[in-house]
């Protein structure tokens, strides 16, 4: 695994000055207008980055090749899954940094409740971002993958409307509501924890299959 | 070293059916034409490629359940695969630190500079010889027991090409026990350093022959047809008709200059055995 590890991070830095790029106008961003833009902006990027190396590893037919240095299918799955997860918290937490730094300078307060907030948001948009992404372009590369994940948002964007038109919707999120009141922050994260790694652990049997079934 | 038993893997419009067997410490060359399934016979070794049927097992294990350990024993080169160009050979030499115990780094930075392969270039920006030359070296750097390299003189001149066929021999020359398994649609490089040749057609081995018998044993009757009709075709695989009469291919060259003095015979390289075996007339 640590063969893929060096290669994802060797990659992603060959792209220096592109990362350098969006570390400015996230500052740039953050300094003029949202306290708390970096911190999403730069974990989304990250996640992009890091997928990114899959369209390196499908591109020129390199992976053949990689799958003939001393490493796995089953530890590319998992490598890659580390590596996008990874990338991302850690771009996350550059925008942290970016946003305290933002506040000291300006004299503002660094409100500690916004910062666990705003990590709170960030990490189901990357197991989201990747659970889906990585699954899709491994099997469909990263042209088709995109296609496909806009289509799928598409899908749910329209079932989204269409539930909320009909007359049952107002009841649904009634009951909702009802159930949400009832049940205490803890129990709220304990919960989202547990749907997230579900998600996660869907998506890593998925790309097993995806992987095991792949020829080169 | 690597063993195909009743192997067939099929495709729309292609079909593989291969048994070979390669031992420990031979140089076996993998010759055919153009989609003839070299490549496809490469994949299958490495678990690239899984077979519909049959199994292929290296240094004693299923090919396609190769694990991390194992696979730092095999050095390959494949034609159209390799790192990604974006990546540096300072890069690489990274990458191959994290992934071979017995990489010798000092070898290979001394191989990069006298081939004058840039190290802080994009792999992208190097000549098809240089991409070549780093393909060899970096299956050659890691003391691998198994080396097993597809077309590793595709494209280079012929000062490239013997450069890296004289790698190739070092790499022999050090250790007898390694194994190589090498397939070049150059024949002539082969003819210089396999022990045995594996002929591919259509997906099956329709020759494997030691390459001192081809070279010394087999050979091309040139003969027109008043003499064709007289010489004994028992020993004949193949004979081409052509403008002159016939060409015979055989493998009892020795057996027709001693029966029939003043036949015209040429020694057959291994272009005539792809020519005339995987190609022209039945017999």
């Amino acid at each position: 695994m640590r063969t893929l590890f060096e290669k994802d991070l060797r990659l992603i830095l060959s792209r220096k000055s592109t990362m350098l790029i969006f570390i400015l106008i996230g500052i740039l961003f953050t300094w003029s207008f949202s306290s708390s833009f970096s911190g999403a902006y730069l974990t989304m990027l990250g996640t992009m980055l890091a997928l990114s190396t899959i369209s390196f590893d499908d591109s020129d037919n390199c992976m053949a090749f990689l799958f003939t240095l001393p490493c796995t299918r089953k530890q590319y799955v998992l490598e890659k899954y580390l590596f996008v997860y990874g990338t991302s918290l850690f771009a996350g937490l550059v925008g942290m940094v970016i946003i305290i730094l933002s506040s000291i300078i300006k004299g503002d307060v660094v409100n500690g409740t916004i910062l666990i907030e705003i990590i709170a948001s960030e990490i189901p948009i990357l197991v989201m971002t990747g659970g889906l992404m990585i699954p899709l372009q491994l099997k469909y590369g990263p042209e088709k993958s995109r296609i496909v994940l806009m289509s799928i948002l598409g899908v749910v964007i329209m079932a989204g409307v269409l539930i909320g038109k009909s007359t049952y919707a107002s009841t649904i999120l009634e009951q909702i509501n009802q159930l949400m009141d009832g049940i205490t922050p803890f129990y709220l994260l304990v919960a989202l924890i547990a749907v997230l790694v579900i998600i996660t652990i869907l998506s890593i049997l998925v790309t097993s299959k995806i992987m095991n079934d792949k020829e080169f | 070293m690597i063993t195909a038993k009743n192997i067939k893997k099929r495709y729309t419009d292609f079909s593989l059916d291969l048994n070979f067997e390669i031992p420990k410490g031979y140089v076996t060359g993998l010759i055919g034409k153009n989609g003839a399934g070299k490549s496809t016979t490469i994949k299958l070794i490495l678990g690239l490629v899984r077979p519909d049927e049959g199994r292929i097992t290296v240094m004693d294990c299923n090919a396609t359940d190769l694990s991390a350990k194992e696979k730092e024993e095999i050095g390959v080169t494949l034609a159209e695969s390799g790192f990604s160009p974006y990546l540096r050979i300072s890069d690489i030499i990274s990458i191959l630190k994290k992934s071979y115990l017995s990489f010798d780094a000092h070898k290979f930075e001394k191989e990069c500079n006298r081939m004058h392969l840039p190290f802080d270039k994009p792999v992208k920006e190097f000549s098809t010889g240089m991409k070549a030359k780093l393909k060899v070296l970096v299956a050659m750097t890691h003391n691998a027991k198994l080396l097993i390299m597809d077309e590793p003189t595709a494209g280079l001149d012929v000062e490239a090409r013997n450069e890296v066929l004289d790698l190739i021999r070092e790499y022999m020359e050090e250790d007898e026990n390694r194994t190589v398994l090498i397939t070049s649609h150059i024949s002539s490089d082969l003819e210089s350093i396999c022990d045995d040749i594996y002929l591919i057609d259509n997906g099956k081995v329709i020759l494997h022959e030691d390459t001192d018998v081809i070279l010394g044993e087999y050979g091309i009757l040139k003969v027109d047809e008043e003499m064709y009709s007289n010489i004994d075709k028992q020993y004949l695989m193949k004979t081409v008709k052509t403008g002159y009469g016939y060409s015979c291919f055989t493998n009892q060259k020795r057996y027709y200059k001693e029966n029939y003095p003043g036949i015209v015979i040429e020694n057959a390289k291994l272009d005539e055995l792809i020519l005339m075996l995987a190609g022209g007339m039945n017999k």
